[in-house]
């Protein structure tokens, strides 16, 4: 598989009065077409700061990120982030106007743009509530819409911060299956950070384990469909925790 | 808890109230008739004046002025607001104008108005256009600066040109402080018209709603004048609860915007 | 809960309508004496300058109000909060008309009034086109009166000019006309109507004594019937007071353009070539009242048949 999106040696300090912070140093990190590699470390340790980067929205203070060979200077539409803010969409806008909005600038006529997005809506389970506003939905759901409109574009990345973190526990493990499967059917490369090990295990192809300002490549040799009660998943389920463990000191 | 009756119930009534309390102060009071009529002569002169048409064309005159008038200045408003929010030399000519304009009352410009274009509807609208483009700007400008940052970055992930951001993003996300601006307009835009309409006349033999009352004024035709005011009063009432009600119901309400 | 509130609303209403019945009450009676700000009220001026009302009969305070037009002062003596007003014949002629109780007492001043343009093509009322723009203060006024009289006589039709009209303040009359926006003539007064025909090209087109047939008071005194038993003492002597006022101002100019030059903010020469200028002339007599009102029925701005004689006070 070729890669897709490259990041070396990547390092950030925040400058605050005095002197400066580090956040991170010496970070590299790879995704090959069709992977899907989390992030995973506790929260505050800078896991979003490089998701920004990796998108384009900050700067590294060093260190560079290349996507498709070229290096990334700015935001763009192939690489799409999905946040975990559930206000990401659009209130003036109905579901489905919100998800064929980025193909307003396609050049595609409006009912072929509309059905596209009713398309990606009914493989995120929204196909009923296509003219519902984002405030009559509940923070899953808007998760969902947030997945068909950043899925409508066909980008190459995704770069998915925490999405289903505000969310309860039956609500996660439905979005975790909806993800694999996407990922699966669709064929799709993300970078996915979280805090949660479970959710990091049952959806990664590797994982990077971060914390302290640095980062770790952890083997992940597990087979699919992940099953949470496989002796396989519980051991490295352990594993994690005391490497994680180490890693805090 | 109490059933929830339609506004206009409860409205009703005190109206009703009103006017029998000023009917009964007309009638036993002995206050002049020149200086409260009784609600009746209001009303005889109302239906009068509505039927012979000067009224309602004089209303209809005042009522286009103020379209054109709010028209204008909304444009200019977004115009001006947008360049602000793009670009910072223009944000800095924007709020050194508004510092300027913002605070300065319409009629406070009728002379230099007057010796710069005149009499005519055109001075009008431009004192309409005065009244409503600052508070307009203002409204949006604050819209802008409190659009949540997310749909900023939205927009930039899907690298939205600067022009169809604003278009797309900006605007709709402060909609809730244009149409808060659009009101204020609306207020200011009623003033500026009576008072200028009152100091210029009719132009050309037929003038607005301030010049009906001006004209009743001068010629002591006090229920005229109380006419004229109930007009105004029951456009502002139709306005508020017809148009803005609509309109912010099928918006900002349906959008969950505004709480 | 509800009907507190409501009797609360009802009591603030109570509260807040106009009524000429709540009159306070003090040792003194207090005079209120309205005027507007012009050359033709120079005998007031010289009242307030000498401080000639001090000697008023005993009990009587006097207070001057000055308001921007006649309109006011008469929407103040119908509330009952004005004793006596000066002001144009035709603005009282419509108070009366529409059932004010009020009385002419005596004339104050004449003046020369004028229409004037500063376009060549308009020489004659005949020119005027429909473009064309005349500005005065206000319809009902002396100045749109007369503009209608000569309507009459020279068109045909006293209204005929009516669509032509723009109300506007003199001096903002003034400026509109110089600034050649689309003012086309002005309907005005001393020192106004100086300054426009003294500017480029300005000519008169029509004088207000053309305009009546002849001479007529220009501001006259007015008192309330409300206020009659409250004047009755003072009236003699202020008429007593105005009349040599009147005599002052026409016999003695310079004297008088030294006193009132700074409270007029203009320079004694000047103010001296006003108060001398033909067809100022200052006096009680009231000239011209029945005219006015024969033609102002007659074009239909009167509704009652007022008669002159019934408008004269009496005490």
């Amino acid at each position: 598989m070729k890669t897709l999106l490259e990041a070396k040696s990547l390092a950030v300090s925040f400058s605050s009065g005095a002197g400066s912070r580090r956040i991170f140093s010496g970070i590299d990190l790879t995704l090959k077409e069709g992977g899907f590699l989390s992030i995973l470390g506790p929260s505050g340790c800078g896991k979003t700061t490089l998701l920004k980067i990796l998108a384009g929205f900050h700067h590294a203070d060093s260190g560079t990120v290349t996507h498709g060979g070229k290096t990334v200077t700015g935001p763009e539409k192939q690489r799409l982030m999905i946040f975990q803010d559930f206000q990401q969409l659009f209130p003036w806008m109905t579901v489905l106007k919100n998800t064929a909005f980025p193909l307003r600038f396609s050049g595609l006529p409006r009912p072929r743009r509309e059905a596209l997005a009713a398309d990606y809506l009914e493989r995120v389970g929204m196909a009923e509530h296509l003219a519902s506003y984002p405030h009559e939905l509940s923070g899953g759901m808007k998760q969902r819409v947030a997945l068909a409109r950043a899925l409508v574009t066909r980008p190459d990345i995704l770069l998915m911060d925490e999405p289903f973190a505000g969310l309860d526990a039956p609500a996660r493990k439905n979005l975790r299956a909806l993800v694999t499967n996407l990922w699966s059917d669709l064929g799709l490369s993300v970078i996915f950070v979280t805090h949660d090990i479970e959710e990091a295990l049952v959806l990664s192809e590797t994982l990077l384990l971060f914390s302290r300002g640095t980062a770790k490549d952890y083997p992940l040799e597990l087979p699919r469909p992940r099953d949470e009660s496989s002796e396989a998943f519980r051991n490295l389920r352990e594993d994690l925790y005391s490497e994680i463990s180490s890693l805090r000191g | 808890m109490k059933k929830q009756l339609s506004p206009w119930v409860n409205r009703s009534l005190y109206i009703l109230i009103l006017l029998v309390v000023w009917e009964a102060t007309a009638r036993y009071s002995g206050v002049s008739p020149l200086v409260l009529p009784p609600v009746s002569g209001v009303f005889k002169v109302l239906f009068s004046s509505l039927l012979d048409g000067s009224l309602a064309a004089n209303t209809l005159l005042s009522l286009g002025l103020i379209a054109a008038g709010l028209g204008i200045g909304s444009t200019l408003g977004i115009l001006l607001a947008v360049g602000a929010a793009r670009w910072k030399p223009a944000r800095d000519l924007v709020d050194t104008l508004l510092l300027i304009f913002h605070p300065l009352p319409g009629i406070a410009l009728f002379p230099l108005v007057i010796l710069w274009f005149g009499v005519g509807y055109f001075s009008i609208v431009i004192l309409i256009v005065h009244s409503v483009l600052w508070p307009m700007v203002t409204n949006l400008l604050s819209g802008f600066e409190s659009l949540p940052e997310i749909y900023r970055m939205v927009g930039t992930n899907y690298q939205l040109k600067p022009a169809a951001f604003s278009f797309y993003i900006l605007l709709p996300g402060s909609f809730p402080q244009f149409i808060a601006g659009f009101k204020i307009g609306w207020a200011r835009a009623w003033r500026a018209l009576i008072s200028a309409e009152m100091i210029f006349g009719a132009a050309g033999g037929l003038g607005g709603l301030g010049w009906f009352i001006f004209k009743r004024r001068v010629f002591m035709d006090t229920p005229g004048i109380f006419a004229g005011l109930i007009v105004i009063i029951v456009i502002g009432m139709l306005v508020e609860d017809l148009i803005f009600t609509a309109v912010e119901k099928r918006t900002v309400l349906r959008w969950g915007m505004k709480s | 809960m509800r009907n507190k509130s409501l009797l609360l609303i009802l009591f603030s209403l109570f509260t807040l309508i106009p009524g000429g019945c709540q009159k306070e009450k003090s040792e003194d009676t207090e005079i209120v004496i309205a005027e507007q700000f012009g050359l033709a009220y120079a005998p007031l001026q010289v009242l307030k300058e000498t401080g000639a009302l001090k000697d008023a009969p005993e009990g009587t305070r006097v207070r001057w109000v000055r308001t921007a037009n006649a309109t006011a002062i008469r929407e103040a003596m119908a509330a009952g909060r004005m004793d006596i007003g000066f002001m144009g014949i035709p603005p009282f002629l419509i108070g009366a008309d529409r059932g004010m109780d009020w009385k002419v007492f005596g004339g104050l001043s004449r003046s020369p009034l004028g229409l004037v343009t500063n376009l060549p093509e308009l020489r004659t009322l005949q020119d005027f086109a429909p473009h064309h723009r005349i500005a005065l203060p206000q319809p009902g006024s002396i100045q749109h009166i007369l503009l209608s009289m000569a309507a009459e006589r020279i068109l045909g039709d006293p209204q005929v000019l009516d669509g032509l009209l723009v109300t506007l303040s003199h001096p903002d009359g003034m400026n509109a006309l110089l600034s050649a926006t689309e003012v086309s003539a002005h309907f005005t007064a001393p020192p106004y109507l100086m300054k426009e025909l003294n500017a480029p090209q300005g000519h008169l087109l029509l004088s207000g004594e053309e305009a009546f047939g002849g001479p007529f008071t220009f501001i006259i005194g007015v008192t309330s019937a409300a206020s009659a038993k409250k004047v009755e003492p003072f009236l003699p002597f202020l008429m007593k007071k105005i009349d040599e006022a009147c005599v002052f101002l026409n016999e003695n100019p310079e004297e008088a353009a030294k006193m009132l030059a700074p409270s007029y903010n203009l320079p004694e020469e000047e103010l001296l070539t006003l108060l001398t200028a033909e067809g100022t002339r200052y006096g009680t007599e009231v000239l011209g009242l029945n005219r006015f009102i024969e033609f102002m029925h007659a074009a239909g701005y009167l509704e009652q048949p007022l008669s002159a004689e019934d408008l004269q006070y009496r005490p």
